[in-house]
């Protein structure tokens, strides 16, 4: 199954968001979104999980316009993390992640084991089968951010859509989350922040101003130049071996 | 411990969920049959209720058999109705809107209801041919109409921002349509007309006969299949609308089909009864802090709890005041408000 982006523009009024943008992703590849805030990070994903429709062009899920499925059977494949999802109910850890079941359950079925192995798996992956039974409203932003990861886990689709999983979180949960995010064995698509999260990926996509401005390898692609062009700071990128290259931003 | 216990119980018993609510609701509907300003005994009760249902000739007063089977049980059964209708739609409302103050009266439907219920009877539109509650129903759904065109138009086509655009639309369309009943009551009212207006804008049960109990059981029925068939989408607003639609609700359909089927239900019961206040903000709350998050078991159990909580409500209307009836708007604000403050309190040491 793959994805792809096809020439999409998308216009709010007057203002373009989105100009022809079009990219593809390969069956469990990796993939980090770059660009500065108001490049189209969120926009762009929000059209790719089908949550707004293009001006132009389209997404295709295996050769299908994602507007032509039906919610339920996108996300069956499509799984999405929003930046920051959030609410004042009172539930527990576990009933958040098993939400993920949802496509996947019909309207009168009863909960079952064969659900709740996903749910299991899930919570497990994630390292919070601890506190399961732990209301929400009292868990840290970084475990609610690993439930939401779990929910989208527990969905069990071959994508997994993340706009800037790691947004306010601390270093650690930070980190955590992202080695987490590097032991999913799924096609992921993330919007990324921190230039460095963004090393660890297989190939990374830098938006600017609505547009695709370049795309490879972060090993290659991430240099001062481009850093300079794109985010319009100084910058070193220090290589070492056997380590991720390491940017430096300079004051 | 309890929330918990209750929910499991709910969730892995369903049969038994069944049976104890059936139970609770014949107990309280026989309690409301059996307790009025006029002393009846209770085997009278059950022999009026008999000769009512199974056409058994027990020899019996024709005022008890008409007190019970004409008045008593009707207006029990249409508060049992009413108390379900208005709970199951403001959990909906509350659940689909993310707002914890949403309530079934948020959508102008009260407010179009009470006007259109002034028009027919203060204003004399119809000409004596309209009914009250005809007049009160066609106002709801003008009133449900033009708030829903309303918050349509304003949130234009960033559709994720519907809830809130929905929220001020009621707003502004409750207060049109209040403003228009009183200005009808203020020309055209005398103190009489007006007297009799507030009693019903407050709640009031007094009219229901069995016409009314088979206009509201099947609108019940009708509109709980439904809220029932979507509880699961219910859950997943959980986390707002698009997270709702990215595990595959198609959020805009559920939202049109809750809304609408929902404020109908709400529509129907208001012209018949009023807008009785307080129901449909309260059990909600109440519901999720007895039985969790669940909409698979909360709305059954709004549903049984706001009959009973109606019915209480309705023999404390009948009784609390020897030789008078209060409207019943104002005995669900006097118990509900201090049984609500109770929830809140003990819901924030969670």
């Amino acid at each position: 199954m793959n994805l792809k982006v096809e020439n999409v523009s998308y216009r709010l009024g007057k203002k373009v968001l989105l100009d022809n943008v079009s990219l593809s992703l390969q069956e469990r590849e990796r993939v980090a979104i770059i660009g500065p805030n108001g490049s189209g990070k969120s926009t762009l994903l929000r059209l790719i999980c089908g949550l707004n429709k293009p001006t132009q062009g389209e997404v295709l899920l295996a050769g299908r316009c994602v507007h032509r499925y039906p919610r339920r059977r996108l996300a069956q494949s499509l799984a999405f993390v929003q930046q920051k999802a959030n609410t004042e109910d009172i539930v527990r850890a576990e009933e958040a992640v098993s939400l993920g079941r949802t496509p996947w359950i019909k309207p009168f079925e009863a909960w079952s084991e064969y659900h709740q192995g996903f749910v299991e798996k899930a919570l497990l992956q994630v390292d919070m089968q601890d506190k399961r039974h732990q209301y929400w409203h009292t868990l840290s932003g970084g475990e609610q951010q690993r439930l939401h990861i779990a929910r989208a886990l527990a969905q069990n689709t071959p994508f997994i859509v993340m706009d800037e999983p790691t947004n306010h979180l601390d270093i650690k949960q930070q980190l955590g989350v992202l080695s987490l995010i590097h032991h999913i064995e799924r096609t992921m698509l993330v919007a990324v922040h921190d230039l460095n999260h963004a090393m660890r990926f297989d190939r990374v996509i830098v938006l600017k101003d609505g547009g695709v401005v370049a795309q490879g390898a972060p090993e290659t692609l991430i240099t001062e130049a481009l850093i300079k062009e794109v985010f319009e700071v100084e910058s070193r990128v220090i290589k070492s071996m056997g380590f991720a290259s390491n940017v430096q931003l300079i004051a | 411990m309890l929330v918990k216990g209750l929910q499991g119980v709910m969730k892995s018993h369903p049969l038994l969920f069944v049976l104890v609510s059936t139970l609770t609701l014949s107990v309280f509907i026989v309690l409301g049959v059996a307790i009025g300003e006029t002393q009846i005994d209770f085997q009278t009760v059950v022999y009026a209720v008999a000769n009512g249902a199974l056409g058994t000739q027990y020899p019996i007063n024709a005022i008890d058999q008409g007190v019970v089977w004409n008045y008593r049980l009707t207006r029990t059964l249409v508060a049992a109705c009413c108390g379900s209708a208005l709970a199951i739609t403001g959990l909906v409302l509350q659940s689909l809107l993310r707002n914890a103050l949403a309530d079934p009266y948020l959508l102008g439907i009260s407010a179009g209801a009470s006007t259109g219920a002034v028009l027919v009877t203060i204003a004399g539109i119809g000409a004596g041919a309209l009914s009250m509650s005809f007049g009160a129903l066609i106002g709801a759904i003008l009133a449900f109409m033009f708030v829903v065109a309303l918050a349509a138009l304003a949130s234009g086509r960033r559709m994720g921002n519907i809830s809130t655009q929905v929220i001020l639309a009621g707003i502004a369309g409750s207060q049109l349509f209040n403003a228009l009943t009183a200005f009808v009551i203020a020309k055209s009212a005398n103190a009489e007309q007006a007297r009799g207006i507030m009693f019903w804008l407050l709640g009031n049960l007094s009219g229901a006969r069995w016409q009314e109990v088979a206009m509201a059981v099947p609108v019940l029925l009708f509109g709980l299949m439904i809220v029932l068939w979507h509880s699961r989408a219910l859950d997943a607003f959980l986390f707002g609308s698009d997270a709702a639609a990215s595990i595959g609700i198609a959020v805009k359909r559920v939202q049109v089909v809750l809304i609408f089927s929902t404020a109908m239900m709400t529509a129907v019961m208001v012209s018949m009864v009023g807008a009785i206040g307080f129901v449909g903000l309260v059990i909600p709350h109440a519901a999720r802090f007895l039985f969790g998050s669940s909409h698979l078991v909360l709305v059954p159990a709004c549903a049984v709890i706001g009959a009973v909580f109606l019915i209480v409500c309705d023999i404390g209307s009948r009784t609390v005041i020897p030789g008078q009836v209060l409207p019943i708007g104002v005995v669900t604000a006097l118990i509900g408000a201090p049984c609500f403050a109770l929830v809140l309190i003990r819901g924030q040491r969670k």
